[in-house]
This record gives C-alpha cells, structure tokens and sequence, in this order.
C-alpha cells in the first residue's frame, strides 16, 4: 500500500475518532448541559411564579392567584400542568382536576414550596413539556456538527493535500529516478530544489546518479577497449595458429603440421586396420636454375604457382604441405595406393607440364615423388618419413620426373615414364 | 372703506366669542374608583362630556386612586357631584348634604350567599359557626348588607374570611376553602361557567336601589335640576343609553333619598370599617 494510501487510512482513522468522540463524549455532554439549564429556568420560574402568588395567597384572593398563574401558563406554553396544593393537601388551582397528561412526550416535573418559612402555605407542582428543549438541545448539536464538519474536513484536506506535495510526490520522483537508474537512464529528474530533508535525499541521489553515470561510462569505455584487445588477441591468436601451422609463402602447411597429421594417420590405422591413407612426398627438379637466373622472387612465385597446380588433383580432405625448399609432400586420407600412385603421376605430369616464363625465359620443373603407403608396420613417424623419403630419394636417383612407390623395403617401380 | 373694516373687526370678533365658555362655571363630578382608573375616565367622560352640551356649566371628572381616600374626600366634600353607592352616600348626606339625583330603576342592589353547588347547606341556619368568604369588609352587597342581614335577621354566629375581590369568594367557595361566600348577582353572573357550575345560591339580602349620582348642598337648585334633566334626556337617546348602560346605569331615573333611608335601620356601620 502506497505512501497515499497509507496516509489517507490514517486520516480517515483520525476523523472517525476524532467524529466519534465528538459525538459520544462532546457533544452528548454539551447537550446535557443545554438541557440543563433550561430546565433550571424553569425551576427559577417556578421558583418566581411561587413567590409571585404569596400575597395574594396569604390574604385568600384567589381570584388574583389565579389571574396571576394563568398569566403565567400563558407565558409558558411549554408549562402543560401547573396545580397550587394547599398546605391541607387540598387543590386550589386549577378549579378543575387536570386530564391525565399523556406521556408521549419527555417530561420534566418539579415541585415547589409556596413560602420561605416552614411550615410552606402551599405548594406547587408543574409538569413541563421537554420536547421543545429537547429539539434545542438537538439544534444545538446539530450546530455544533455543522459548524465541526466543515472545517475539519477542510483541516484534513489540507493536510492531506500538503503531504501529497511535500512528502509523497517528491518520494515518488525519486522513485521513478531509482527505477530509470536500474534501466540505466541518467536523465529522470529529481526535486532537488527543495530545502528539506527530502531536497537533501534528492541531491544526494543526484551525486550518487552522476558519481554512477561516470564510472558507467568509464566501464563502458574500458570494456569496448578490453573487446577491441581481445578481438586483436583472438585475431592474432588465429595468425598465429594459421602460422604455426602453415608455410608462410605457400599457405600450404608446413613440416611440423605435417608431421602431426601423418602421426595421426599412423595411429589410425594401427588402431582402425582398414583404414588406408598414403603419403607422397614431391621433391621439385630443377628447381635451383628458376631460382637462380630469375631471382628468389621468381622462386617463389613458382612454388606457389606449383602448390596450386598440385592442389588442384588432390582432394578437398587431403593434406599438402611444403616441407622443404622445394619439397612438397601430400597426404592422402582414406586412399588406397593404386589410387595414391595413379594421384602421383597426375601431379607429376602436371607439374611437367608447367611452365614458368620469366624475362630470361620459360622454365620448365619437373618432379620426383616418392610414394608410400601409411601402414601399421611403419613403426613410427620418423621411419614412416625415412620411407617415403628414401622413395623419393629413389625417383630422383632413377632419372627425375618420376614417381616411386616404397612397399616395405622394396622399391616398385612405376608406370610413369618422364 | 370704514364699512370694510367694521365687517372684519365683526368676523375677527366671532371665533373669540366662541370661546367664551372660560366664563362657564365648572362643576367636579367624583366617581367611586370600582374600577382601574382608565376604565373610570373611559366610561364617564364621555357622558360628562355629552352632558355638557345640554348644560351651562361644564363639568370635571375628578377621582381617587383608593376608595378610602375618595371617602374621606367626599366626607370632607370635595366633589360637587359624586357617584358612590347607597350608604355612602347616605354617609355623604349625613355630614356634607349630598342628595341624590338620578339612579338605575332596573335593578335593586342585593348581596347573594353562595354554597358549593353539592353541599349539604339548605339555608342560613345550616351556616352555623362556619367560615364565610367577603370580598372586604365594606363591600356593600356582599358583605355590608350580607352580614347585616345574618347578623340582624338570622343571628347567625359565623367567621367571616375577607377574600379581597367578589372573584375571591366565588372560588374560595368552589375550591371547598369556605363553607359560604358572599357576592352579589352581578358578579356571579359574569363568572366563568365552571365557577358558576360550582355554586348555587341559598339566600339573598334585603334590597334596596342601586348607586345615585348626587349633589354637594352647595350646588345651586337650578343647576342640580338641570343636571338632572339632562342627563335623564341623555338617557332617552340610543346612544347616551349605551353610554350610560357601561356605568352601569341601564334605567336613569329620578332618585330620591327616601328610597334610601330603610338602610338607615339596617345598623350598617356595625359593618362598616372605617380607613
């Protein structure tokens, strides 16, 4: 329940006690006293009427008695039985026995001695109508209401109304300021124009908004800047990767990566036995005069003019890699060697057939590849590579521009004939 | 231009002639104070004052706050003509010579006793040693002539209570606080009915002639006559009978002391307290 809300239960508790005790204490004694004193001026009437008939009483002009009470019953219309009792007890005014007054109304009845000695000459009895009284003590009440209601309604309002503007909508902006700062708005005012303690709250929060709004931005900046390093380090991190693995001219993989796979692949099928890959390795012929006569820079176009030439008769899975200067070597994943020996010669014809012109003229490389199956008897990595270097090594003793498949021990030759 | 003059000296002289009744003798007329003051100058002055059109002299009403004191005024003969009842005036005659003029003939001045209506009292006698109310002691009817006659005629012995005003008596009576009162018939008759209802008559006294209008000795015969004269002329007319009727004098006539000197005989003063 709101602040508002809160406030207003708690005025309108207020108004019903203060209500209630206006009408159950106050007012029930005011009218009492209202009633009060009316009925002590009748007593004092009474009081008056008896002196008033002594004289006539005492020398029996009973005609000026009752000339004298009729005068004044007539004054007092709310005087509905007024009898004069001799001190014998007999009745003396009036002539007739009164009718049994009704009791339908509230009445007030008084006796009064007739006399100031004792033995009293006679006595009075009265019995007064109330209801006229009554009806003035109830207007009377009635104005007390009328005259309370009104202005303590317009005390409550007002009061109400001043906490509503001083307390509670400045409460309530403060508020709606704390939730916008959650949503990381910096914006929503504050009443910091005020002089009270809710103004002080107000600027406090205000410092505290501007001290947060800062160290944001600072983490936001710090961030974005900790974003960009880290984009940088990802993306060095992936150069480096790419460069731990890759030859650096070429783009083809490099020995050690190389290397790795074939490991991998050994340990394939030592474990998974029917499982065929072969591994080729390419040692460029005549490789030195290009590089030689048409400079270092020619060299390299070269070789990588001979990597995309070999790269285009493998497969999309298998691996090229340079290991040398001018040494290339290819795995083949998942490759019979029919198949590894038919690839060879493919690259081989290939490569025989590339030129490269330079301004000293066109050159023409060839290559000797060496052919080896990845076998679980090669024992290691470093025998798997003896082998099929010792094959390559045999095309090239053999006449160059050739392909030589190691089989165990046994060299095979080939069907390519340079 | 001389004729002119003598005319307006004649008309300027008339309105001043007019006047002239600062010359006629003016004659006091004394009213007994039955009544409150106001009431007396309203039911007299007119009646003086339509007299007066009829008579050489004009005449004053004077009066008395207090009987007492018109009593000693007219003993002592201050009025020249007087309105009282019988015996003072009989009174008056004795010491200063008043005679009486004119009277009402419709009626005789008689007190009444009164009982409670439901009591066992027949007559005087059962009166016995009781207590009767008397306005005053000097009430005429009700109390001079009253205990006259129980006294003188019945010899009753009885303890009179003086209760102030015929009203008094009336409802003394009614309310059971004297056994007796007496009034006379005028008074009872203009009680209220359930007084009235209460009470019930068992004797009347011995009458004689109502209140006269008299005159001092000094009062020269021409003048008493023409007193007489006119005022028994006012009578014959509606509106002096009206006026007359409020005094209360319904039927002027000629007065004579005669008619008043049985009461001689009645040993009033007995009664009669003198203040």
């Amino acid at each position: 329940m709101g602040l508002r809300a809160k406030f207003t239960l708690l005025l309108a508790i207020l108004a019903c006690l203060f209500l209630a005790y206006v009408h159950f204490w106050v007012a029930p004694q005011m009218s009492n006293r209202a009633l009060v004193i009316e009925e002590n001026a009748h007593r004092a009437q009474l009081s008056l009427t008896a002196e008033a008939i002594i004289p006539p009483l005492l020398e029996n002009d009973l005609a000026k008695v009752y000339e004298l009470l009729d005068a004044i019953r007539y004054d007092n219309p709310s005087w509905v039985e007024l009898q004069l009792f001799s001190s014998e007890g007999g009745r003396l005014y009036p002539l007739m026995k009164p009718s049994v007054v009704d009791g339908h109304f509230p009445q007030l009845y008084l006796e009064q001695a007739v006399g100031f000695l004792q033995p009293p000459i006679a006595r009075l009895q009265l019995a007064v109508d109330m209801t006229e009284s009554r009806q003035a003590a109830i207007q009377f009440e009635t104005s007390l209401w009328t005259a309370l209601l009104p202005f303590m309604v317009f005390l409550l309002a007002v009061i109400w109304l001043k906490v509503e503007w001083i307390i509670r909508r400045p409460i309530e902006q403060m508020v709606r300021a704390s939730r916008q700062l959650v949503r990381g708005s910096f914006d929503h005012p504050v009443p910091s124009h005020k002089r009270d303690e809710l103004g002080e709250l107000a600027r406090a929060f205000d410092d505290m908004r501007a001290s947060i709004e800062r160290h944001h931005i600072n983490i936001a900046e710090e961030l974005d800047q900790q974003r960009k390093r880290a984009l940088l380090l990802e993306q060095e991190k992936q150069l480096a990767e790419f460069d731990a693995i890759h030859d650096a001219l070429t783009g083809l993989l490099n020995r050690r990566e190389l290397e790795r796979q074939v490991k991998i692949a050994l340990d394939e099928v030592q474990s998974q036995h029917w499982k065929q890959h072969v591994l080729l390795y390419i040692d460029l012929d005549h490789f030195k005069a290009v590089n030689d006569n048409c400079g270092h820079q020619a060299g390299d176009q070269l070789l990588c003019d001979i990597s995309r030439v070999m790269r285009e008769r493998i497969r999309e899975k298998d691996l090229l890699a340079r290991v040398g200067g001018d040494e290339f070597a290819i795995l083949l994943k998942d490759c019979p060697l029919e198949v590894g020996v038919r690839i060879a010669n493919d690259i081989c014809s290939a490569v025989h057939d590339y030129r490269y012109v330079c301004e000293k003229g066109s050159y023409q490389v060839g290559s000797s590849i060496g052919v080896a199956p990845v076998l679980p008897e090669n024992a290691s990595l470093e025998h798997m590579i003896a082998v099929v270097d010792s094959a390559c090594y045999a095309a090239k003793r053999r006449g160059r521009n050739r392909v030589e498949v190691a089989v165990g021990e046994v060299l095979k030759k080939s069907d390519q004939v340079a | 231009m001389k004729y002119i003059l003598i005319l307006l000296l004649a008309w300027f002289s008339l309105p001043v002639n007019a006047q002239s009744d600062r010359n006629r003798p003016v004659y006091t007329v004394g009213v007994v104070p039955q009544f409150a003051q106001r009431k007396l100058f309203d039911i007299w002055q007119p009646i003086l004052q339509a007299l007066e059109h009829e008579l050489d002299f004009d005449l004053e009403l004077v009066g008395s706050p207090k009987i007492p004191v018109f009593e000693k005024k007219f003993l002592a003969g201050e009025y020249d003509f007087a309105y009282m009842n019988p015996y003072h005036m009989l009174k008056a005659h004795d010491s200063q010579g008043y005679v009486p003029l004119v009277r009402d003939g419709s009626r005789q001045l008689k007190g009444v006793l009164v009982v409670k209506h439901d009591s066992a009292y027949q007559s005087v006698a059962d009166l016995n040693k009781k207590i009767i109310a008397f306005p005053s002691p000097n009430a005429l009817g009700a109390s001079l002539l009253m205990r006259a006659d129980l006294v003188g005629l019945h010899d009753l012995e009885f303890f009179p209570r003086y209760v102030q005003t015929h009203s008094s008596v009336y409802l003394n009576v009614a309310l059971g606080q004297t056994e007796a009162g007496g009034g006379v018939l005028s008074t009872l008759q203009k009680q209220p009915p359930e007084v009235r209802e209460q009470l019930r008559v068992i004797y009347e006294t011995r009458g004689i002639p109502p209140h006269p209008l008299s005159a001092h000795a000094r009062v020269p015969e021409e003048d008493r006559e023409a007193m007489r004269q006119a005022w028994l002329k006012l009578a014959k007319t509606e509106a002096g009978r009206q006026l007359m009727a409020r005094i209360p004098m319904y039927q002027p006539i000629h007065a004579d002391l005669d008619e008043y000197l049985p009461m001689r005989e009645w040993g009033l003063d007995r009664f009669y307290i003198v203040e």
